[in-house]
C-alpha cells in the first residue's frame, strides 16, 4: 500500500491503538494489498477516551464493557454491582487499554 | 479473551463471590459495596442479588424471586457453571469457555440484546419501586 496513505491512516487513527503496536501496523499496512484500503478506511474503531468517560459514569453497570464488545464481562460486571465496586474502579484504569486491544483485534482481521 | 485468562478470571470471581456470600450476612445492616447505590442513593439493576441468593439457598424461592430475579438466576446457573468450570480445569477441556464465546455471539444479536436490555430496565424500575 502507498506510504502516504498508510501514514495518513496512522495520523488519524493512531490514538485507537497502543503506541508500541503502531510500527507493526505500519509494516503490515505497507505490505497490504491496495484493495483492502477501502475496508480499512471504513472500519469504525472505538474511542478509548469515550470508553473512559462511560466507565467513570456507568462503569458499575458494566456499560463500558458492553460498548467495547465484551458482553460476557459486561454481564458479569452488571450482576455484581461493578464487581463490588472494585472492578468498576480498576476498569477506570484498564478500559482504555482494553478498548485499544479490541481495536487491534478488529484491525488484525483485515491485516492477517 | 484467551481461554487461560477466562478460566483465571472465572476462578478469581468464583472465590471472591463465594467469600462474599459467606461473609455478607455479618456486615452492618444497609451497608453495600455498590458504587452506584452509594453515589446516587438509588438501587442499581442488580441490587438485592446477595439477599436474593441468601433467600434462594435457604429454600425461599418465592422470596428470592421477589427480592431480585437475578439472584434466582445466579443461584440456579452459578453452581452449575462452577461445577463445569472445575471439571474443565481438571480434564483440560474447554466446554465452559466455548459456551461463553458462543453465548457472547448470541447476546450480541440486536433483537436479543434489545430484549434483555428492556428486561433489565424493567427489573431496575421494579428495584427502585421496591426501595431495595
Amino acid at each position: 500500500m502507498d506510504t502516504q496513505k498508510v501514514d495518513m491512516f496512522l495520523m488519524t487513527s493512531g490514538k485507537f491503538f497502543e503506541s508500541n503496536q503502531l510500527p507493526i501496523i505500519r509494516d503490515r499496512l505497507l505490505n497490504l494489498d491496495e484493495s483492502k484500503w477501502i475496508v480499512i478506511q471504513t472500519m469504525q474503531f472505538k474511542d478509548p477516551t469515550t470508553s473512559l468517560i462511560i466507565s467513570i459514569l456507568a462503569g458499575s453497570l458494566g456499560i463500558d464493557r458492553f460498548i467495547i464488545g465484551d458482553t460476557g464481562l459486561g454481564i458479569g460486571k452488571l450482576l455484581t454491582c461493578g464487581g463490588f465496586g472494585i472492578w468498576a474502579i480498576i476498569d477506570w484504569f484498564m478500559i482504555q487499554a482494553a478498548t485499544r486491544e479490541k481495536n487491534m483485534a478488529m484491525l488484525q482481521q483485515v491485516l492477517y | 479473551m484467551s481461554s487461560g485468562k477466562f478460566y483465571g478470571l472465572f476462578s478469581v470471581f468464583s472465590v471472591i463471590g463465594t467469600c462474599w456470600l459467606l461473609t455478607s450476612s455479618f456486615l452492618p445492616e444497609g451497608w453495600t459495596p455498590c458504587l452506584f447505590h452509594n453515589l446516587t442513593g438509588w438501587p442499581c439493576p442488580s441490587c438485592g442479588t446477595t439477599r436474593s441468593l441468601h433467600a434462594f439457598f435457604s429454600g425461599s424461592l418465592g422470596q428470592s424471586l421477589f427480592i431480585n430475579p437475578l439472584g434466582l438466576l445466579v443461584g440456579l446457573a452459578g453452581p452449575m457453571i462452577l461445577a463445569f468450570t472445575i471439571a474443565d480445569i481438571l480434564s483440560g477441556k474447554q466446554r465452559v469457555y466455548k459456551a461463553y464465546l458462543s453465548g457472547e455471539q448470541i447476546l450480541k444479536q440486536p433483537p436479543i440484546a434489545l430484549t434483555l436490555g428492556l428486561v433489565m430496565l424493567a427489573n431496575w424500575i421494579w428495584n427502585i419501586s421496591k426501595g431495595l
